[in-house]
This record gives structure tokens, sequence and C-alpha cells, in this order.
């Protein structure tokens, strides 16, 4: 059997949606972290999809791009999202110093 | 340029420059000099320019024109000046008599801290004035007439400690401002009917105006003239600006600046012998000005309050004879006004100075020993105000009362205005006389009686600790004494209005009749204040004498009516504006509503802020959604 888009595209939803929960409803820091790279591979996926399903090897039906231009926004995403996670993981270094713990709660300097 | 009358105003305007911005530093005697040096050359220069005037056929005059002032559309405004037989007398009067009250001021303010601002009003009075005589223009000449009434306020305020000063000084700016009204409107009527600002012009156009329109110019200039010259119903400001100093009563309140009504009336002379209706307004208003203003004067205690209502009365008398239509007539009372009314107000300055700063006349008395000289000018000046024989002041009050009972004219109600005038006459000579009796004569009583009114400053003086004035203030009044005895033999209707046609019959038994009214006058308040006091006494407190005495002191009730009337419904109108619209509109809505607004709005705003990540988070997804189900539904999905 093959897989119809739909039922791609719900995977894809069920892994951003799981990570926007994560994001949303965690205290540590790395947990959320890590939510967010749910939250960007639920998005990878969707991408990959849609190359699959739309653009054939003669080129898109769309716009006339090459097959291989969805996986390179995705490569391209994977690499951004790893810059983000060391940026990520370096302020939350900076943070377990200051506070002695990684929880976000702690992390209230910007109340109004 | 063949003349030198742009210099007559300009001088007095260097003068005020010079005395206002380097006044402190220069010193008293500079400051002094230069005072009287910048009008003693207005006054030589208008001297050379009158010889021209007067050389040449009656019709010429001397003209200069500077160019376009105002220029906006197809209306201009030239700032031209002109001398001419009318401006050129009033330029005579205005600079000899502000020289010579210049000279006495030097001698009067002497150890005033204020020496320097004093002259400076001093000059630019004098500037103003003149532009406005000169003027060719009924635009430049409301510039001069702004002009006087700003010195007039400054100088009524000149001792601005004072808080009796300063609201005088503001009440005759006010009242004053309503008759400027009534003058702008008149100025923006003309232009409407002529098309032009120029006195030649408008009087050339004056046969094209139709009737109506020349009613209501002549009556908003009439408007204007009350302002300034103090008449019914806008007349109460004058007593009241007596609180400035002396020499100014004598040079602003007396002399000139209350006397450019008259010169606006005889300038515009054509022009108001087209509306024969403001005419009969002009003369009915003087006669009656007359009257009030002598019956007010009866029973003031200030020495100087008598001369002020004496001077409203004496404006009575031009425009009564203005408004018959003899303009040169009330011209010439102008000019002997001029000279015997400054007479007396320097005379009254003298006594003052003499009894450090006393003006209540109960405190006075028996001053002729002490001061002879004053007393002997003073008693010059009396006798001209109250048209004794032969002085300046008997010539030209009868040539006014003849005018008015000679048929000169087309004026209504003639009779009754020549027989308000002859009253008023005798009422003149005996308030003059009651004066002198009671300042001269009699004994004195500043030593002994205890302070008559708050308002005197000064305490009890004796006597023989009572001086004479300095030189340089009695020299003036000798000046101004001679004149006032010979002015009267000048022949100023005929040389103003050489067309002029006053029928001769009456004119000997019209001088007869006032010569024998005035003496009749004086002899009467001599008698009753030196001779009978008890009379006086026993009559002042009958019942009819008790109310005659109230009216005349109250005023005639006119400051408290106005005030009721006029002063009290615009104060309640003024109260309901602040509280209604400033507090409550413009502070409470407008200036604290809207930053009350804006920080409540911030206080619940910054709920939003708490500081939390995940906060921050679940907005930013509520927004993507949002963004999300627009996008959707716009879509049409």
């Amino acid at each position: 059997m093959t897989l119809s888009l739909d039922l791609c595209l719900y995977l894809c939803a069920a892994v951003f949606s799981i990570g926007v929960y994560g994001v949303l409803s965690r205290q540590n820091i790395i947990v959320i972290l890590m939510s967010l790279e749910l939250m960007l591979n639920g998005v990878n996926l969707a991408i990959i999809s849609f190359g699959r399903y739309f653009i054939t090897p003669e080129g898109s039906a769309l716009s006339g791009t090459g097959a291989s231009s969805s996986q390179i926004f995705v490569i391209i995403v994977l690499a951004i999202a790893a810059a983000e996670a060391a940026v990520g993981l370096a302020i939350l270094l900076a943070v377990y110093r200051r506070w002695r713990s990684a929880r976000i709660g702690n992390m209230r300097l910007l109340k109004g | 340029m063949d003349n030198w009358i742009f210099l007559i105003p300009l001088l007095p305007f260097l003068g005020f420059l010079v005395n206002g911005l380097l006044g402190r530093r220069l010193g008293d005697r500079a400051v002094a000099i230069i005072g009287c040096a910048s009008v003693a050359g207005a006054f030589a220069i208008s001297v050379s320019s009158f010889l021209q005037v007067d050389a040449a056929k009656p019709d010429t005059f001397l003209k200069q024109d500077f160019g376009t002032w105002i220029q906006a559309g197809d209306l201009s405004v030239s700032f031209g000046l002109v001398i001419d037989s009318l401006s050129g007398v009033m330029c005579l009067v205005v600079t000899g008599v502000g020289l010579l009250i210049h000279v006495y001021s030097t001698g009067y303010m002497k150890g005033d801290s204020g020496y320097a601002r004093f002259f400076a009003y001093l000059n630019l009075f004098m500037a103003s004035m003149l532009i406005l005589v000169t003027a060719d223009n009924i635009v430049l000449m409301f510039l001069g007439w702004e002009g006087v009434g700003l010195c007039s306020y400054l100088l009524i305020g000149f001792w601005y400690k004072g808080l009796a000063n300063c609201s005088a000084g503001i009440k005759a700016f006010v009242v004053n401002r309503i008759g400027d009204l009534g003058f702008l409107l008149g100025i923006f009527a003309i232009w409407a009917a002529c098309g032009s600002f120029e006195f030649s012009a408008i009087v050339e156009k004056v046969a094209e105006i139709d009737s109506p329109a020349a009613f209501w110019i002549c009556l908003l200039l009439f408007v204007g003239a009350c302002g300034k010259s103090a008449q019914i119903p806008l007349y109460v400001w004058l007593p009241d600006a007596m609180a400035g100093p002396t020499p100014v009563s004598a040079l602003i309140h007396a002399a000139t600046m209350v006397t450019s009504g008259v010169y606006l009336l005889a300038r515009l002379g054509p022009l108001f012998d087209a509306a024969p209706g403001v005419l009969t307004i002009v003369a009915t208003i003087g006669a009656l000005t007359a009257l009030l203003a002598a019956l007010i004067a009866f029973s003031q205690n200030d020495i100087k309050k008598v001369l002020a209502y004496s001077t409203v009365s004496q404006l009575g008398y031009m425009f009564l004879a203005a408004g018959m239509g003899a303009y040169s007539v009330a011209i010439f009372h102008v000019v002997t006004h001029a000279f015997f009314k400054a007479l007396l107000f320097l005379g009254a300055g003298a006594v003052i100075h003499s009894l450090h700063h006393e003006q209540d006349m109960r405190r006075m008395g028996g001053l002729r020993r002490r001061l002879p000289w004053t007393f002997a000018l003073y008693l010059i000046g009396g006798l001209a105000l109250s048209g004794f024989p032969l002085t300046a002041g008997f010539f030209s009050k009868d040539e006014i009362l003849h005018v008015a009972h000679s048929g000169f004219g087309n004026i209504g109600p003639r009779g009754v205005l020549w027989a308000i005038g002859l009253l008023t006459a005798l009422l003149t000579a005996f308030y003059t006389f009651r004066q002198i009796a009671l300042v001269f004569f009699g004994s004195y009583r500043g030593a002994s009686e205890p302070q008559a009114s708050e308002e005197s400053a000064a305490h009890g003086l004796e006597l023989d600790k009572v001086k004479e004035s300095p030189l340089s203030m009695r020299i003036p009044l000798i000046v101004l004494a001679s004149l006032s005895l010979a002015g009267g033999f000048l022949a100023i209707p005929h040389f103003l209005q050489p067309g002029i046609e006053i029928p001769e019959d009456g004119k000997l038994s019209g001088l007869i009749i006032g010569g024998i009214v005035s003496i009749t006058g004086i002899a009467a308040a001599l008698a009753i204040y030196l001779r009978f006091p008890r009379a006086l006494k026993g009559f002042l407190s009958s019942a009819p004498g008790k109310l005659a005495h109230r009216l005349s002191s109250r005023k005639f009730y006119v400051d408290e009516i106005y005030q009721k009337l006029i002063i009290r419904p615009i104060g309640v109108m003024a109260e309901i504006c602040f509280y209604v619209v400033d507090r409550l509109i413009i502070d409470i809505l407008l200036v604290h509503g809207s930053g009350f607004g804006a920080s409540a709005l911030g206080h619940l705003l910054r709920r939003l802020q708490d500081g939390r990540t995940p906060t921050y988070a679940a907005w930013f997804l509520a927004g993507a959604i949002l963004v999300l189900a627009v996008t959707l539904w716009a879509a049409g999905g």
C-alpha cells in the first residue's frame, strides 16, 4: 500500500502539536528545546511529503523545480535547527549557572 | 525733501528709545535733558512748519510720504504725514504744552526711582500723539490713537505698586478699547464706502456716500471719539486716571490725548456734515456730559478729581461745538483748554508736591500765604476755566455758546443745548472757586484734621513746613498762565475755517451774558465758602441738600450702575466659561482625561507582560492560529 498525502500530513500535524504542547507545558528548558526540535521536524516531514507527492522527477507540476528542491529545504532547516540548538543550549548553561536550575519559571525578569 | 516734518514724531521717538533703553545708565540729569530736548526739537520744527503753512494760502499744506505701509490686495495704506492749518495748530499745542510739562516733570519727578522710565513713556506718548495729529490717513491715525492709549495706560499705572493705580490703568484701557472697537469698525466702513483711507480722498468723496452709510460711519467714529475723549457713556475712566503722576494728568488727561476725539471730528468735518443725525447726537451728548460732569465736580474732595471732572465737562463743550458743525470753534476751545487746564493741573501738582503728596482738599486751606506763586498762577487758571472776562476760556467758551445760540449749523434742540451750556458755565465757575476757596483761603487744616480718607498717604504737615516748589516747576506755570490770559485773542476759528460764517448779531450780548454768568458763579462760590459756611452746612443737612450732595459725591452712581449692569454679567459669564469650559472640558476631560485614559489602558495591558516565557509563547500560538484562521477564511475555506 502507499501512504496517502493526508495520512502523512496528519502525522506531521501530530508531531508538530506534540512539540507545541511540550513547549507550552514543560518547565524544564531542556525538554522545551527538545519539543522545539519536534516542531521543526514535524514541519520537515510536511515539506518532504509535499515534495514526494507533487514533484515528479521531470519537474514540479507547480513551478518546474527539480525533485531535489524539497530535500534541500529540509537540510537547510536541519542545519538551522542545529545552530539554534547550539545557541539554546549555551543560553541554558548560562541560565543554569545563574540560578542553579533549568526551570523556565525562574526566568521572569521581563515581568511588566 | 523740502521739509522736516518727519522729525516731529521721530525726535520724541528717538528720545523714547534712548531713555527707555539706556536711561538707567545715563543718570537722571541726562535723561531729563534728552527728554526735554527731543520735545523742544519737535516744537521748533512744528513752529517752522506752521509758519510755512501760515505764510501761504490757508489751504496749503506740507506733506511727506514714506511709501506704502500696508499692502494687501487692493487695500493700500501709505505712511504719510501732513501739516495743514488744523494739524499745525494741534502740533503746536501738543509740542508746546508737552515741552512745558516735560520741563515741569524734571522737578516734579525728582528723586523718583522710575525717573528714566517716566520720561521714556512721556516721549513715547509725544511720538504717538504727534503721529495721531500729523497722519494723512485714518489708519496711521489709528496707530497713534492706540499708541497714546497704551502710554496712557502705562502712565496711569506708573506707580505700579499701588493696586488702585493698576486697576485705574486697566479701567482706562478697557473703556478705551470699547471706543476703539467703534473707531476700527468706522475705519472698515470708510474703506467699504470710499475705498480709500486718506483724509483728503475721504473728504473729496463725501458726496458719493449715501446718507445711511454716512450716518453709521460717523456714529462709529464718534463712539471711538467718546472713548478717547471721555464722553457719556464712556467717561468713567478719566476721573480714575488721576491715579497717575500729576504731569501725566496735565499732559495726557487734560491737554492733549483726550482732545484727540475732537480732533478726529474736526479732521473729518465734511464727512460729519453729511450726517446731521450724528451731529445732533454729538451735540446732545456733549452738552449732557458737560452738565453731568460739572454736577459731579461740585462735591469732590480730591483736588485732582475736581479738575478731572472739569476736564470731562470742558470736553463736553468741545463736542457741543463740534456737533454744531463749528469744528474750528471746538479746536479753539481745545487750544485754550490745553493752556488753562494744564496750568491748573500743574498748579495742583505744585500744591500736592508742597504738601508731600496730600490730595485731599479737606486737609488744605489757607495756602495762599505759604504758596503765593502757586496761588497767583492757580488763580489765573481758575479764572480762565471759569470764563472770567478777557481770559482765554472766556472767549472760547462764549464762542461755543454763541454758536449754539446764533443758529450756526442745523441742529435740532438748539435752545436747550444753549441753556445747558450756560448753566454749565455757571456751575464751572462755582466749583472752580469752591476749590480755590478750599485750597488757598480759610485756615490751614492739614495738621489738625484727622486722616480724612484712607487714600491720602501724607501725615499731618505743619503749615510753616509747606514750601514753594522749585523753579523748574514754576517757569512752565508762568508761561502757561500768560497763555491762559492771552490765548483768547488768537483768531483760531477764522484761521482754521476761513469760510466759516458765524452770525455776528448777538455776539456782544453773548459775551456780556457769559461774563456775568462767570462772575456770578465766582462770587457765589467765594461768598458761600468764605463768608457763609454756616448756610452751606444748613443746606447740606436739610433733606434735599443731603440728597443732592449724595448724588453728586457718589457720581450719580454711574460706576455702581455699570458694575451691576455690565461688569457683573460679564463676570458671571467669565466664571461660567472658567468653570465649565476651562475647568471641566479642557482641564478635566481633555488634559487629565487623556492622561488618565492612557495610564488606565497601560495598567490593563501590563498584566499581559508577566515575564513567563510560556505565556508569551501561548500568545504567540494564539496569534498564529488567528492569522491562520483569517487566512483560511479569506481564501474562502
